[in-house]
């Protein structure tokens, strides 16, 4: 999903269907940031909601139409809340290998991992976000582009050399 | 692309459900003190502001209704003194919004007041104010006129009855006219409280003099009585 002004503009006025269909566009990136940082999926789950929410109830404080201004603002809020997640004094930390043993949440942890070990050392770890971006995700380099805030042109390249690398480790 | 994929299956996918996230949102609206999110600040400045009108109204129209109850059959005009009533009990209205020298006219050629207070209302200086003459029933025995100023209501005179008659006889002679049987509540106008049904009228006789003539409906029959 490509943001123009139009969209930003609907989203500002809380236009439920726009904020649907954003939800579902961002869903996945949100979820990803939260998951790499708290490597649990219940509380990625959980603050991908809560994120979202605290977007919904601030979109009528957001005061620009420009969809670069948009992301800017939606991630920094991504960032925040993981940031005050993790510093939360009385975080809970579940034991999901407790609450589920059979569950995804283990699977999720232990390929994830190992795709982190795989890439590191081979390539940078921004690197590993445009490869998820793109070749998990489907997100479009452009879209790539808006959220980390580098030219179209960059996120290719980076993306084509960074695939190379580790195309072979993980056949 | 597809080894990416393959290699992490859906481990690090969620499927996004819009639903679960406005059932959950409008939960946590609750949860989160909805009264001071701005929309329903609003709407809760409104419901109050709504319910004061709501409550400011009743409580007026509970007071008009109660103004009504207590007032409602009065027979007498009421003037209001240091909001004290001071008569009531009226029983016929005379004219109307006359001026100081036709006040002085009708008073001067009728003999409804003594000579002395007549000179009382010769003794009141020309104005433009307006007057009017009403015929009370006195709580004791003697019957009473009152002139009033209508520009200040609570500048009045009472003067004695100078009438060889009671108010009283003018209503039986209502009653032998009509054949009917009237007590003091037909007197009432329900319409206009205060007012009675009687009116007299000041007409001028051959000798120059006025007389009185009274004037009322009884079960919608006009009667015109002259006692003099």
């Amino acid at each position: 999903m490509i943001l123009n002004k139009k969209m930003v503009r609907a989203l500002r006025k809380n236009d439920a269907d726009m904020f649907e269909e954003f939800y579902v566009a961002y869903y996945n990136v949100v979820y990803y940031r939260c998951y790499k940082s708290l490597e649990s999926r219940v509380e990625a789950e959980d603050l991908t909601q809560d994120i979202f929410y605290k977007v919904w109830v601030n979109l009528k404080n957001f005061d620009n139409d420009e969809p670069q201004y948009f992301i800017r603002w939606f991630l920094t809020i991504v960032q925040n809340s993981i940031i005050s997640t993790i510093n939360k004094p009385n975080r809970i930390v579940f034991d999901e290998d407790i609450i589920n043993q059979t569950s995804t949440s283990e699977t999720s942890k232990i390929k994830y991992h190992e795709f982190k070990e795989l890439c590191e050392g081979i390539i940078e770890e921004d690197d590993m976000d445009i490869i998820l971006y793109h070749a998990y995700y489907d997100l479009k380099f452009k879209e790539i582009s808006a959220l980390m805030n580098l030219p179209t042109s960059t996120i290719s390249s980076r993306y084509y050399k960074a695939i190379d690398k580790i195309r072979g480790k993980i056949k | 692309m597809r080894e990416v994929k393959k290699y992490l299956g859906d481990s690090l996918k969620v499927t996004p459900n819009f639903q679960e996230f406005q059932n959950r949102y409008s939960i946590e609206k609750k949860a989160n003190n909805r009264i001071f999110n701005p929309g329903w600040l609003r709407l809760t400045l409104y419901t109050v502001f709504t319910c004061l009108v709501l409550a400011f109204t009743i409580q007026g129209i509970i007071k008009i209704d109660n103004y009504y109850k207590e007032n409602e059959i009065h027979n007498g005009f009421e003037i209001v003194e240091s909001g004290k009533k001071v008569f009531q009990n009226l029983f016929a209205k005379g004219p109307e919004e006359i001026d100081i020298a036709k006040l002085k006219e009708l008073i001067n050629k009728s003999t409804i007041l003594k000579k002395e207070d007549v000179a009382v209302i010769n003794s009141i200086k020309n104005n433009d104010n307006k007057y009017s003459i009403y015929f009370v029933i006195s709580e004791s025995c003697q019957d009473v006129i009152y002139i009033v100023n209508n520009s200040d209501p609570c500048i009045y005179y009472v003067f004695d009855s100078n009438l060889k008659y009671s108010y009283i006889n003018v209503l039986v002679e209502f009653e032998s006219l009509s054949q009917t049987s009237l007590g003091y509540s037909y007197l009432y106008n329900k319409r206009q409280k205060f007012m009675t049904t009687i009116k007299v009228e000041f007409v001028i006789k051959n000798d120059l003099k006025y007389c009185l003539l009274y004037q009322t409906n009884i079960i919608g029959e006009d009667y015109t009585l002259n006692i003099d």
